[in-house]
Parts: C-alpha cells; structure tokens; sequence
C-alpha cells in the first residue's frame, strides 16, 4: 500500500530559483526510505512540503490516498511527526519530560494518561533518567533523542527525519542512527523518511529516493545506488567507505558482492590468498 | 616555538554550584608551522582551549605564552591585545553568525579596519581575501545574509585571514557542511599550511588528523590524554578506543589484527589501503 | 555572562524549594505588605524590623542561599540610596524627633533624615531579599504557571493569558540558549578586533552593532525554526489544550499559609493596638 505518494511536485521560494522542480515519487507503508541529495538540493524543503508547513507551488501530495491541501491538512497531520536538523530549536519544554508532553498537550490527551506515555518513549530512547533535565544540560544527541521521543508519542503513522543527525558530533550521530534503526523492531509498522546527505545512514534504509536540483534521479535500493559510481559521481555523492571498498575487492577479482560488513569482508580478504 | 600552553587549567563558574572544570592542567607547544589538531569529545574542553591561545578567556590556573610572552601581559593593554589577536588569528564555530554588514567587503574589511587599516588599502586588501577563498568578484558587493551556508562559512573565514595571522586556528570549521564544501575548505587550509601558516584546528573529523595533520592533542575530560604525531596516535589502543576511528583506519586495523601485512599508518585513503592489499596479496609467503 | 548567579534558580530539595510556587507568591506579597505597614513607635518599628529581618535570615538558610547576597543586594543599590538621600535632605521635618545633625546652606538636617532613610533602605532590602528567595527556590517555569493561574480571572476580559503564559515560557525556555551565543558572538567579534570596554564612543557602537545584528538574525531564524517544530507538534495558540504539570498544593503549602496568615494576622492586631494610641500610618 502506498502512505505517500508525491507527484510532479513544484516549489520556488521566489520567482528566481526553483527549489523542488517536478518531484515524483512514493513511499510504502513500513518502509525506511532515505531521500538523498546534497546541500542545496531541495531536501529540506521536501520535509516542509510533506508536512503541510508549506504549500506547494503546484503538484500534490497524497497521504493515505487522501490529497494533502489546506482542508485535510489537520487530519494528514495527526498521522505524521516531524523531526528538525536543529536539536535546540525544536525543544520546547523546559524540561525532557515538558517536552515530550508538549505535543500530547496540543492533542488534548487527558492529563492522568500522559506520564506512562511520556515515560513510555523516554525510556524506548534511552532518555528516561534525563526527565527532569533542562535543556541546556543536554547534548546535541540527547535533545535529538528527545525530539524523537516528542514525535514518537503522538503515535504517528509517519515519522520524518529532516537531517536530524547532521549538526551532531560522530557519537551523537551514531546514537540517533543506532535508535532510528531500533525502531523498526519496536513498531514494523512505522513508515519513517529520512531526509539526509549522510550515506552512512542512508544505507540502513529499505530504499533511496535519489535528488539532484529539485528532481529524482534515481529510486533504488542502497545496494544499487551505491555500486553505480557512475550515477554517484553524477549526482556529487561519495559512496559509503563499506561499498567503495567492496567496489574495489570485485575489481580485484575477490567476489565481495554479497559483504555487508567489514568483519566479511575481512574474513573474504585473508581466504584470498 | 609559538605557542606554549603551561599547565592550563579552567573552570566555568567558579565558586557557584553551576562550578564546572573544563580543563584540567594541560601542556603542550604548538611550533612554527604545525598543523595541529586538537580533538576530543563535545564538552570537552576543546574550544575553551583555543578561545586562550589569542587571550579572549584566561586560564584560572596555569598560563599560555604566545611568543614568549604570557597572554595576560599580552592582554594588559588595548594596543598589545590587539597585536596579540591579530597575531592569533580565531575562526569561530559557525562563524556565519558573526556576519553583519551590509556587503561582504565591508563584512571582510571590518577586522581591518578595526585593526587601523585605511578604508581603501582595507577595501583592497578584503577583495584579495575573497578571491582566496574561492569567492569572485561579482561576491564583493553581495549582502552576506544572501549567501549559502558554505560560501557564508568562506566570508567569516576570509574576514580572519585578511588580518594576516602568522597563526590560525579554527574551531570545527568543517561541522555542517556538505562534502563538497568540507572538502574546498579542507583544501584551501591546506593551501595556506603550505604557505607557511601554522595551524591549529578543532575537529571532531578523524580523517582530518590522519590526512592533514603533523600533531594531535586528545583532550578527553579536561585532560590532555594524547599529544604527539597522527602515526602514534591511530596505532595507539587507548586512544582508538576513546575517538571515533576513520572507516579505512578502523578496516586497516582489522586486518592487521587477522594477521595480514598492513601499516594502519600508511592506510590514509581506500586508494592506499587497496595498494597495500594488493601488496600483500601478490607476496609469497 | 556566567557571573548572572543573583536570584537565579538554585537546584535544592528544602522545604521552601517544595512549596507550590502560588503559596509561595501569595506570601511574599502578604509580607511586602507587613514590611510596609508602620507603626507610630520608633522603637516598635525597629522591633518589627528585626523581625522581619530574621525571618528573612531564616528562610535563607533554609533555602541554602548565602547571607552574602543579601549584602550584595545592597551595593546594587547603592546609587537609589544615593538619591533617597537627597530627596530626604530636601523634605523638611516638621516634628523631628532626634537632634539636629548638622547644619547644610543653613538648612537644619536632623538625624530623622537618617534613620528614614536607614528603614527604607533596610524595607527595600527586605523586599529584595524575598524577591531572591522566591526566584532562587522557584524553576522560572512554575513561576509562569503560577502567574498564569492568578490572570486567569482576566480570561473573561479576553486578556490572552494563556498566550502570554506560553510567550513566557518560551523566552525562559531560550535566555540560556541566547546568553550563550551572545557570549560566543561577542568572543567571535572580539577575534576581528571589535572593542566593546575600550575605545571611543563611536567604535564602541560599531562593537555593539557588530553584536545586535548577527544576535537578531541568529534570533529570527530560530523563531522561525521554533514556530515551524510548534505547528508540527500540532500547537494551536485557539485551542484548547490539556496540561501535563498540574499545580498541586499539599500540607506543606497548608502549614506555610497557616504560618504566613498567623504572622500577618498578628501584625494587623498590633497595628489596631497601636492605633489605639495613634494613628495608623501607611507608607
């Protein structure tokens, strides 16, 4: 079944430059997908579009068949949470537990119900002891997780990452990726897009939604996208360290085509000889 | 011998309950033309180090000589403080929210011009900085406010070096930019190491020590935990466990581990690490 | 920029940090009215004085807060003693009560002046004192709340209190964020040779200038960031909304309203006691 299907997407921020220009493309329930592009491509626009923040300047976005405009717009939403690049500019609360509860407020859950459901989130992203800290006594990393535990328990169908792990330090980045890819253990049914220009976390997803200046280059699975250096090259992106090695062991004639890891690929190299 | 950092130590908020230790007694020499990289984990200490190399913070205990000469007689007077920071040349964390003027001449010769420079030699010496960092000139009369994140990143750089400091340190000049634009920057710094520059540079980018790099200090909780050459530091177990390892290091670790024939050292990019295996592989037993 | 520690929320589990922040608001309004209230003898304001003050002492240690603040409360003040001073040398005593002091243009000054002068300043104290008790054992959040909770009567007038309250809380929520990139611009600048202590006038400017402009961009854009984050999270500033933190008073709140209401009632009394003899005197 298809949760998102966009088709023939436009948007300009001003008459001189368009940003998204003629977007196609859908996403499967439950499925990871990583929209790929570099700085400048249009992505974090893409994230503003799907949440109804913005209005497209022509084309349409549909969410569950139902086509995203200003009357369906508060419905669509409630099935979708949004996670921002910036970790201080989307903390709202003034404390872990405030934030979380900022959203299930919005959504007028009943006071006696929201602790279990804040804790419940806190806790599936490691953030539960935290629950009385202050923002400023966080970590980039920490207030992400926060972010997600803020999106997570408003119970969305779609949860959207908008280069939520690109001003982290490498731990955080690897913590908010290690979470991203435990969620899909937790609830399968979860559909998650993740906007980023970091193949390392693109590779994880199901499949890549490939863009270069506004439009779709390529719609494939990791595996495809990142053995087309050609297609790479073309769109400004440098393959994740796992393929360019891999790439180069099938040049020298070790068949690593079906290694995942470095440890197989390890194991391949020393049986070659 | 430039810079010689003394037994620092420095904590926020002293004698409050906010108290915090940032840097815990740390020495180490910075000298004419290195290329020094300082890393470490957020909230380690890192930028309260370099914001004393030009006497913007003091230590609260310990000193830093620049020259010879400790920071807080350097910062005495308005006159030497201002040879000192303009000797020391600091780019900020994101130094694109320093920004302000109306065009990016004006932004890039306020430095200058602060430091006494005539408006027009100030003029000409800021469009000389541009054109260095890879900006043309149709740049010279654009508002700053206008720019992409990258090319933003370039001004705020080019606005330091126009002051012509005989050393520039950077704090995580990398942090945010796409690859393309990381590697530009990455190379111009390059360009002005070869020149003679000597560099220090905060980096949480491993590939950076290893590529670039002649020393590397590690402060870890406040402490300098490692300080010496980028080839000790990635064969050093204590330190890989601690930083996050480049991909093709970390892979020229594993295979040495399994017992094939490689120097982690020489394993600075794919193209290195293929020679070598393909070295090892062609080698008779 | 770190050295902001007067009056700033101290992290402490006391009694007084457990108080619901409305009881704790009520009373310090019941006791700026107390310190206020004068009696017509000298020697049963100094008293009460006393009193009040160490009430005050008490409620420092109790809230682990250092007596040393209270006197630096004190040079804060020192220009508004200043013209305190003044004004009371030009208002002349009709019935003084203490010797003359010295004489000034051949103008009599008698001791009143001072020790007038002496309580306000120590009533002023006072009233800061409590200001930082409150601001020092209360987060700024309940605060918010707490004001919230008082205005609400004003929803019926239209008064947009729970926009104010949710304003409120947000620039709470982002003083820290901002003093710190205040602190990281002003530093940036200062790289580029902007003096802000030194210098003549005009450069001066130019440092601050140099300062405002990036803070507002980096300020507007966060706005922008923080309304776009609010809007996705489904906020609606019309609609109704549920409330996580529910104030709730407990018998602690009791036993310091019992006390508070006791200490205030007692003064009323003595202040109908004494009006007995003469006449009530509000400040």
């Amino acid at each position: 079944m298809k949760k998102i299907e966009v088709k023939n997407l436009k948007f300009a921020y001003n008459s001189k430059e368009t940003v998204i220009n003629g977007l196609n493309f859908s996403v499967e329930a439950g499925k990871y997908v990583s929209i790929l592009g570099h700085n400048g491509s249009g992505k974090s626009t893409l994230a503003k579009l799907l949440m109804g923040l913005l209005v497209p300047g022509s084309g349409e976005i549909f969410v569950d068949g139902k086509l995203l405009s200003s009357e369906t717009v508060d419905e669509i939403r409630l099935k979708m949470a949004l996670v921002f690049q910036n970790p201080d500019n989307q903390f709202i609360g003034s404390t872990v537990e405030e934030d979380v509860a900022f959203g299930l407020e919005n959504r007028k859950v009943p006071q006696k119900e929201m602790h279990d459901i804040i804790f419940k989130y806190l806790r599936l992203v490691g953030m539960e002891e935290f629950y009385d800290k202050e923002p400023s006594n966080l970590s980039g990393g920490q207030k992400q997780r926060v972010a997600i535990a803020g999106a997570l328990a408003l119970n969305p169908d779609i949860l959207i990452l908008d280069e939520a792990t690109s001003m982290l330090d490498p731990k955080g980045k690897r913590e908010i990726n290690e979470l991203i890819n435990s969620l899909r253990d937790v609830n399968p049914e979860l559909t998650i897009i993740s906007i980023t220009h970091d193949v390392n976390e693109a590779l994880f997803s199901d499949e890549i939604v490939l863009i270069s200046s506004g439009k779709v280059s390529k719609v494939a699975t990791p595996e495809e996208i990142f053995s087309d250096e050609a297609l790479l090259t073309k769109n400004n992106v440098i393959s994740p360290f796992v393929y360019q090695i891999k790439n180069r062991l099938i040049d020298m004639g070790i068949d690593a085509s079906n290694c995942k890891t470095m440890d197989e690929m390890v194991e391949l190299i020393w049986q070659s000889k | 011998m430039a810079i010689e950092v003394k037994h620092v130590s420095f904590t926020y908020s002293p004698k409050t309950p906010n108290a915090y230790e940032a840097l815990k007694d740390v020495s180490t020499c910075i000298n004419d033309g290195d290329y020094l990289t300082i890393v470490g984990q957020t909230g380690s200490g890192k930028s309260t180090l370099v914001q004393m190399l030009n006497g913007l913070t003091m230590p609260t205990s310990g000193a830093i000589f620049v020259d010879e000469q400790d920071t807080k007689i350097w910062c005495k007077k308005t006159k030497t403080t201002r040879l000192l920071r303009k000797k020391v040349g600091l780019v900020f964390q994101f130094p694109e929210y320093q920004l302000f003027e109306e065009t990016i001449l004006k932004d890039v010769a306020f430095g200058l011009i602060n430091y006494g420079m005539k408006k027009e030699q100030a003029y000409e010496k800021a469009k000389e900085y541009i054109l260095k960092v890879g900006l043309n000139e149709s740049y010279f009369t654009k508002s700053p406010f206008e720019l992409s994140g990258g090319e933003k990143r370039k001004v705020a750089i080019a606005g330091i070096l126009a002051l012509e400091p005989e050393i520039l340190i950077l704090d995580e000049p990398t942090a945010g930019l796409d690859p393309k634009s990381k590697e530009d920057l990455l190379n111009l710094i390059t360009q002005l190491h070869d020149e003679g520059k000597t560099i220090a540079l905060v980096t949480h980018n491993m590939s950076i020590v290893r590529k670039y790099a002649n020393h590397v200090i590690l402060i870890e909780k406040g402490k300098a935990f490692f300080d010496g050459t980028p080839d000790e530091f990635f064969v050093n177990d204590e330190v890989c466990k601690i930083i996050e390892v480049p991909e093709v290091i970390e892979f020229a670790r594993k295979l040495k581990v399994k017992g094939i024939d490689i120097d982690v050292n020489k394993a600075t990019s794919v193209d290195s690490l293929v020679e070598q295996i393909k070295l090892w592989r062609a080698k008779d037993e | 920029m770190n050295n902001i520690v007067f009056g700033r929320y101290v992290n402490a589990n006391t009694f007084v940090h457990k108080l619901d922040p409305r009881t704790k608001i009520f009373l310090l309004v019941l006791f700026s009215v107390g310190i206020f209230l004068q009696f017509t003898n000298n020697m049963t304001n100094l008293l009460m004085s006393c009193c009040y003050l160490g009430v005050v002492f008490i409620l420092m240690i109790i809230t682990r807060i250092n007596i040393l603040h209270l006197f630096k409360s004190l040079s804060m003040m020192w220009f508004m003693i200043l013209f305190l001073l003044i004004v009371y040398m030009l208002t002349p005593i009709k019935e003084p009560n203490f010797p003359v002091a010295f004489t000034i243009f051949g103008k009599y000054i008698y001791w009143d002046t001072f020790v007038n002068l002496g309580y306000i300043v120590l009533r002023l104290m006072l009233l800061i004192s409590l200001a930082m008790i409150l601001t020092s054992s209360t987060r700024p959040m309940d605060m918010t709340y707490a004001f919230e909770w008082y205005m609400y009567p004003l929803k019926v007038i239209r008064f947009p209190v729970h926009e104010i309250a949710m304003t409120l809380s947000i620039a709470l929520r982002f003083i820290p964020t901002l003093l710190d990139e205040t602190n990281r611009i002003m530093k940036a600048q200062e790289s580029r040779g902007a003096d802000f202590k030194h210098g003549s006038l005009f450069r001066r400017f130019g440092a601050i200038i140099s300062l405002i402009i990036p803070l507002f961009v980096s300020a507007i854009d966060r706005s922008e960031q923080l309304a776009n984050a609010m809007e996705a999270r489904g906020y609606d500033p019309r609609a109704k909304r549920t409330r996580y933190k529910v104030l709730k008073g407990n018998w602690r709140d009791a036993i310091a309203l019992l006390i508070g209401l006791a200490a205030f009632g007692g003064i009323i009394f003595l202040l109908v006691y004494d009006h007995n003899y003469n006449q009530i005197l509000f400040f």
